[in-house]
């Protein structure tokens, strides 16, 4: 697989959109650097840059940060990445939803939970203060859909907790 | 509770091997080590790990020699709960946690590990690195690859790249300031974990494993900058994998000295200078040899080398 730096201007455009829809300060990425290997881009610490110029053929090189560079569409891996830095475009799920977000099902929310969404598009889910991926929010619909693999944590839910 | 399938002639060589520890040996490897759970501070805080497993019922007891990784004697699957799956920690055996502590891992380093799947050792690397610097991790089998990248995305690990390729000729093109080399090996110090890790073994195998552990370690310390550490570590007890490999490194690399790790808190023997007839360099004595007795854990052997 072959990694490509990305030009300034599309790195740019890149951390210009975590800051503006999810207010995560620009100088998280100063020391990352963004590359594309096919449609995919990666997000790595920028000492591994020099690894580009070596010969073995790389598998991966940091993180696998977005799916779609022109949707803004973030993986998991990524989102998760990013963390307590997100505090914009971010819902805080209760556990039922958790529920489903894992199993990757669709739901509904009421209306005055999305008011803080500032459009539709890509979001932030948490739960009990940790990022557990990002979904896809209408608005419109009050709908949200995940985007995550289903994650087998039937454990976590299913057994009752001592508290 | 099964017992692991122990074949005569492992059994008459741990004899020979052991002496008075046999006893003792045979007593541990019998009954299953506590589970280890290392916490990801990349991610959380250790009271943060501590608090979630708390809350479901699991209870941890540090491990003496590392103060991120506790034991945990549970039931319950680890692996499923919900803060396994966002990285909050690693589950490992506490013995495989020695040779990165002995590799002393620091932030903005070049380093290597040569036989990196699922990635335990690897991503541990890159916590103490801070996630900052550049891990090469490759691996020979490109089916455990998807394991190794899986682990590092869990973990949210952005310092490392992933490649196949076989310790014994890989070329990275460029020189590393610490390298691990955790060969595969005959794999007899896991028979608490795995029942039937011997099934497959025979002396023939082990003489098998040794020949090409000496290729991987003098292929390992050639990629070494001068002055740097490369870690030597196996899960077996048999002598010709781990003091006549260092030993092999030790009379083809003048510039190769061993270090004797110190790691508070663990406990553990000095190497052996020789094994039937066999005699190593007497320098292997400083290596470190660890029984399923000493730390209630897996058996493990390491090798810490310096470049000059």
């Amino acid at each position: 697989m072959e990694f490509k730096l990305l030009a300034e201007s599309e790195s740019e455009r890149i951390i210009s959109h975590f800051e503006s829809r999810y207010s995560v300060p620009r100088e998280f990425f100063s020391e990352k650097s963004f590359l594309r290997n096919k449609n995919f881009v990666w997000l790595c610490d920028s000492s591994c840059l020099e690894l580009l110029e070596s010969k073995w053929e790389k598998n991966s090189i940091g993180l696998l940060f977005l799916l779609d560079e022109k949707a803004f569409k973030p993986t998991t891996s990524g989102i998760r990445f990013l963390g307590n830095k997100i505090s914009a475009n971010v819902l805080e799920l209760n556990e039922e939803e958790a529920r489903q977000f894992l199993f990757a099902r669709k739901f509904l929310v009421e209306k005055q939970r999305l008011e803080k969404i500032d459009s539709t598009g890509y979001i932030a889910v948490k739960f009990r203060g940790f990022v557990l991926g990002s979904a896809w929010a209408e608005k419109e619909k009050l709908s949200i859909h995940p985007n995550v693999s289903r994650t087998k944590v039937q454990d976590f839910f299913e057994k009752p907790r001592t508290n | 509770m099964q017992k692991p399938f122990l074949p005569d002639k492992f059994l008459s060589r741990s004899k020979e091997l052991l002496g008075n520890d046999y006893n003792a040996f045979l007593e541990a490897s019998l009954s299953k080590p506590p589970k280890c759970v290392r916490v990801n501070t990349l991610r959380v805080s250790v009271s943060e790990v501590k608090s979630e497993l708390s809350e479901a019922g699991i209870e941890l007891a540090e491990v003496p020699f590392c103060s991120h990784a506790f034991f945990c004697d549970t039931s319950k699957r680890l692996g499923s709960l919900l803060w396994h799956a966002l990285g909050h920690y690693y589950l490992q055996d506490a013995s495989s946690l020695v040779p990165v502590l002995c590799l002393e891992p620091r932030p903005n380093e070049r380093q290597l590990d040569l036989a990196a799947s699922p990635g335990g050792k690897a991503t541990h690397i890159c916590q103490l690195m801070h996630d900052k610097g550049i891990l090469v991790a490759i691996d020979s089998n490109h089916e455990r690859i998807p394991a190794l990248r899986y682990n590092l995305s869990r973990l949210g690990v952005t310092c490392c790249a992933t490649g196949i390729g076989f310790a014994e000729s890989f070329d990275p093109g460029m020189q590393f300031d610490k390298i691990l080399l955790d060969a595969p090996c005959s794999t007899d110090s896991l028979i608490r974990q795995r029942l039937d890790c011997l099934k497959g073994w025979s002396p023939e195998l082990v003489e098998q494993k040794s020949v090409l552990q000496k290729k991987m370690i003098l292929n390992a310390f050639s990629h070494l900058k001068p002055k740097g550490i490369l870690v030597y570590s196996t899960c077996t007890s048999a002598p010709e994998e781990n003091e006549e490999v260092v030993s092999h490194l030790l009379e083809n690399a003048p510039d190769a000295k061993i270090e004797r790790s110190e790691i508070k808190g663990l406990k553990s023997r000095k190497g052996i200078f020789g094994w039937r007839r066999r005699l190593f360099d007497s320098r292997v004595a400083d290596c470190l040899r660890i029984l399923p007795q000493d730390n209630n854990t897996e058996g493990f052997f390491v090798a810490k080398i310096r470049k000059g």
